[in-house]
């Protein structure tokens, strides 16, 4: 893992300091609202429905156990005992006061910790494949790469007021698991005819109220070039991005105005000044990343575990597990732990104090002390023991962690909604709570298979409702809470957005809909085809049919 | 949520957020602001309101409140209830239990 240096710490305290004295001035009085506004947003604090909410960063998603120990001791001190991680690979407490966040800060900063960044127009917390570095098709760590973009676009002075947001993704994997194509920069890593390995480069994707697939800028970029790349989109954007509409500010609009052959040409011709000079990543440099990184001291493993092996034979609900949650690790002997925190009837995302803390005990005693925040709101695991995981398991278990549903039609992504956002429509997370209840049986979710079902309490689309197999939009009607289906989309190598597929549905309504979806799937669906197939394969016809009636077609 | 009681009249009150907390607060009617939605001074008039917002601007001049507007209730004979979706979310707390007490909420 990356371990701040002096320049890191130096930063991160500075802007502690920085922000106690702008609090403090806005508690006086000395700031106004307004003057203050846009100072907490620099440093992810937002004034939700019923208090404020801090959005600190997880860089791509990768933390060590003293860092979610602490993250589980400010939702002690400083909130209600809970943390909610995100889509982003963040996480979010809901209910810090204002005076306290200046200490809660700098608790923060002692394990490496900000929210810089985690708000306000400025390149955002970098993500990436939360399996990166122990999924055994990846071409490189993309968490190397993920980190040196972080460096360079850290308080970068040029893009601290950039038009809008800015969202990058990194996948070092052929098989994308970081939706690099819904992000206003995507990186793929590839491999060019000579066997090099750099970066298929796409731009301008993205979800919210506009949703669109992102286009290949560059087919393969050399990784000596990735920075003076990415400046010269960023210089591009910046310069020519819309600030007069928010709506048609971000990165997707100004492509879809300019064209993709206009925008390449524009930003060709940027890179053209400036490549080759300081941006330059040379090899050496990024190999004093790839250090940070390096895999753990992994033991060869040379015979299956017998006990292992015995344990899933004699315990039933461990071998669902088993099944459902735990991956094959790139080295024998090893697995890739999901822990799901979608169980039934809870908010999906939300950790408890006391459930992060055991996390983070697993994680030292059974990961190498590493842990990651998926994008899909779970907690991963990567480098456990075989042998491990049965005792794993069983603490897991006792915590209420070990719902046996990763992938599955519980395992849903929702956005905070309406029970706590300031911008939405509608209520998400009792929708999810409501829909995992339905789908409690676990030999029902085995026979439904792997799908995505991701809800959005408003169209800025948190809960990535437009690329869920089953997307759910809520929405609002004459002062009533409704929720808009679309069906078939995908986040990753065939990356779709999901089709509307009719009138919305009352909130009493809804999880009838999505039983009514997913009964009709299962008689539709082919030996071995997953929902996009099946949706590819017979497109909304049979859906409509059964949700609307024949005559709706 | 809870089955409304029948309506007696609409009218409109003031919130605003608590600026050390971000708690959701109410203007009442001994000119306090308090976290209970029932305890809520009802505009009454014109003058009234002019009179309740020059107040709430006194109050973001010292620095008690952020953000205060003016917002629709319907009175029941329970007492006052927000008319949007959003404003009783507001009022009575997230509707997922977070396991902590609740603050002070309307009767809804």
């Amino acid at each position: 893992m990356y371990r701040y240096d002096q320049f890191d710490h130096t930063i991160v305290r500075e802007r502690v300091n920085q922000f106690r004295d702008q609090v403090a001035r806005r508690l006086s009085g000395a700031l106004t609202e307004d003057e203050f506004r846009p100072l907490r947003l620099m440093n992810g604090l937002y004034l939700q429905l019923h208090a404020y909410m801090l959005r600190v960063a997880i860089p791509y998603g990768t933390l060590w156990s003293k860092q979610m120990r602490m993250l589980a001791h400010i939702a002690r001190r400083y909130d209600r005992g809970y943390g909610h991680f995100t889509t982003r690979q963040n996480i979010q407490f809901n209910w810090p006061k204002l005076e306290d966040v200046p200490d809660l800060l700098a608790d923060l900063a002692s394990v490496e910790m900000h929210a810089i960044q985690t708000s306000g127009n400025s390149i955002r917390n970098v993500t990436a494949d939360h399996f990166a570095g122990v999924a055994d098709d990846e071409l490189e760590d993309s968490r190397i790469y993920a980190e040196i973009i972080r460096q360079w676009s850290t308080l970068h002075p040029e893009f601290s007021f950039l038009p809008r947001k800015f969202k990058i993704a990194v996948s070092g994997a052929p098989t994308d698991r970081a939706a690099v194509r819904f992000h206003d920069i995507g990186l793929q890593m590839r491999q060019n005819i000579r066997g090099e390995v750099g970066f298929e480069v796409l731009v301008g994707g993205g979800q919210g109220r506009t949703p669109v697939i992102a286009e290949t800028i560059r087919d393969f970029l050399p990784k000596r070039d990735l920075l003076s790349y990415l400046e010269a989109i960023l210089r591009v954007y910046n310069m020519l991005g819309r600030r007069d509409n928010i709506y048609k500010a971000r990165i997707k609009i100004l492509l879809k105005e300019t064209g993709l052959d206009r925008f390449a040409a524009l930003v060709e011709e940027e890179w053209e000044r400036i490549r080759g000079g300081a941006l330059d990543l040379p090899l050496d440099e990024i190999n004093r990343i790839r250090a940070y990184f390096a895999p753990p001291r992994y033991e060869l493993v040379v015979d299956p575990d017998a006990a292992y092996q015995a344990a899933r034979r004699s315990d039933r609900e461990f071998d669902r597990w088993c099944v459902n949650n735990v991956l094959p690790n790139k080295q024998p002997g090893y697995g890739i732990v999901n822990i799901s925190l979608k169980p039934v009837g809870k908010a999906p995302g939300d950790a408890t104090a006391d459930q992060m803390d055991i996390i983070a005990d697993l994680a030292e005693a059974f990961s190498f002390d590493e842990l990651r925040v998926t994008h899909k709101q779970n907690i991963v695991l990567g480098h456990v023991r075989l042998a491990d995981l049965h005792t794993v398991w069983q603490q897991l278990d006792a915590a209420g962690l070990a719902t046996a549903n990763f992938g599955l039609a519980s395992d849903i992504i929702a956005c905070p909604g309406l029970d706590y956002c300031n911008l939405a429509n509608a209520r998400s997370i009792p929708v999810a709570q409501r829909i995992s209840e339905r789908f409690a049986d676990p030999e029902r979710l085995a026979r439904i298979g792997a799908i995505r079902i991701n809800i959005s309490g408003c169209i800025n689309a948190c809960g990535h409702h437009h690329v869920g197999d089953i997307g759910i939009l809520g929405v609002d009607r004459r002062g009533e809470e409704y929720y808009q289906i679309t069906l078939g989309g995908d986040p990753a190598d065939n990356a779709t957005i999901g089709e509307i597929i009719g009138p919305s549905f009352s909130y009493d309504e809804i999880v009838d809909a999505i039983e009514t979806i997913i009964s009709t799937y299962e008689t539709i669906r082919k030996p071995e085809e997953t929902f996009s197939d099946t949706w590819r394969r017979t497109g909304a016809t049979p859906f409509k049919e059964t949700l609307y009636g024949p005559a709706h077609n | 949520m809870n089955k409304k009681s029948a309506i007696q009249f609409e009218a409109r009150i003031i919130t605003a957020n608590m600026l050390v907390s971000g708690n959701v607060l109410y203007l009442d009617e001994k000119r306090c602001w308090d976290e209970n939605i029932a305890n809520a001074q009802i505009i009454k008039n014109d003058e009234d309101l002019a009179r309740l917002n020059n107040m709430s601007q006194d109050a973001v001049m010292n620095s008690i409140i952020v953000g205060p507007y003016v917002m629709p209730v319907e009175c029941h004979s329970a007492g006052l209830q927000p008319v949007s979706k959003r404003e009783l979310i507001r009022a009575s707390g997230p509707t997922i239990p977070t396991g902590f007490p609740e603050k002070g909420k309307p009767n809804v």
